[in-house]
């Protein structure tokens, strides 16, 4: 998923993500350029997660 | 009301103490009947007691959790998820001992509120679990006021050695007292939004913030915030509210007023389940901030946040 276009995520629209990455049978969720506050939120509430994959801006 | 009834599972004493030999001896072994009895053990004071208790245990230092209070409480209102229950839930099969000690001397008396209010919360966070949370008062230090309240907030009460029950306990005589009105600011920029005007209030708040000092992580932070805080107006405090933002004192303080009202005590300060879809929001802020201050009641609610610049 490339997120190069969004300027801004709230908590919501990341847990979204995050739930939706946990809920897969397998395999990662890889994000492509999203912006700063998704790897801000992750850390907070998902620490340690490995379902999503940040490749950054 | 009291709510003076015995909680056979948590013990939640207060340990008031005059002198660093007291408060090693009296900490150390604590944390060493803990270690003996195979309880996880964690200590969350101010750094300089940090290093007393750490010195005292020498080796068995190693089998702890040490943690700065002064930067991992630095706002109290993300000590109960972030510190206590963060510990408590990673060893939820056991019985935990935990030494919190989130109020110093050097914290201001706008601080003040919510660290009263924090520790009175404990009560309610650790109701029926398993665990032993002791926090150190410093007598020499606190002012009057302080010791009175921390004999409301705590069911036992130790001093010299003697452990006693405290009959003043009521700690949400406490909660009730401290949720204090805030007054708006004179000289603050405001705006007011509705649902249409989320994205436009965001900006607001981060050009502001920009104009007065903030940066960085800090700027992210605040743009966080304020999205919950704004978002939460629309949707649970009347679908409007008004926020105002301006700098005291080395911090920016960013304030959102709406008609909502805070009903549960608790609320911001459970930690969610990882596949839970709500309850973050206001413990976001409590997370990213260096102070929460929260004034709530059935004509609304105010939210000021404060982060250093």
């Amino acid at each position: 998923m490339d997120l190069s276009d969004v300027a801004f995520v709230d908590v919501a629209a990341v847990t979204a993500l995050a739930v939706t990455a946990l809920n897969l049978p397998e395999g990662r969720m890889v994000v492509e350029h999203p912006p700063p506050q998704l790897s801000r939120v992750l850390q907070m509430f998902w620490p340690g997660q490995n379902r999503i994959e940040v490749r950054p801006r | 009301m009291s709510a003076a009834v015995a909680d056979e599972a948590f013990e939640h004493p207060a340990l008031f103490y005059s002198s660093k030999q007291e408060y090693t001896e009296q900490t150390v072994a604590f944390v060493r009947e803990g270690l003996a009895a195979g309880e996880p053990v964690a200590v969350a004071v101010p750094g300089p007691n940090l290093e007393l208790i750490k010195t005292a245990l020498a080796a068995s230092a190693e089998d702890l959790l040490l943690v700065d209070m002064e930067r991992a409480g630095r706002n109290p209102g993300r000590i109960i998820p972030g510190v206590l229950r963060h510990f408590a839930d990673a060893h939820a099969e056991a019985r935990v001992r935990i030494i919190g000690e989130p109020i110093w001397a050097g914290r201001s008396p706008v601080e003040y509120p919510a660290c009263a209010q924090h520790e009175a919360l404990i009560n309610a966070a650790f109701e029926g679990r398993a665990a032993i949370i002791l926090c150190p008062y410093d007598e020499s230090r606190l002012e009057e006021q302080v010791l009175a309240d921390a004999r409301i907030t705590h069911p036992t009460l130790i001093r010299a050695g003697q452990e006693e029950v405290s009959d003043v306990y009521d700690w949400q005589e406490v909660v009730a007292r401290y949720n204090q009105a805030l007054p708006p600011a004179p000289h603050a920029a405001t705006f007011s939004y509705e649902a249409e005007d989320l994205p436009r209030v965001r900006h607001f708040a981060v050009e502001q913030a920009v104009r007065l000092g903030l940066t960085g992580g800090r700027l992210q932070d605040a743009q966080l915030a304020v999205a919950e805080l704004t978002t939460n107006s629309v949707l649970h405090g009347g679908g409007r509210g008004t926020l105002a933002i301006w700098a005291h004192d080395g911090q920016v303080v960013v304030e959102v007023r709406d008609a909502g009202h805070l009903s549960d005590p608790l609320a911001g300060r459970r930690p969610p389940q990882p596949r839970q879809i709500g309850g973050r929001g206001l413990m976001l802020v409590h997370y990213v901030s260096d102070l929460v201050r929260v004034h709530t009641g059935t004509e609304g609610t105010t939210v000021r946040f404060y982060l250093t610049i």
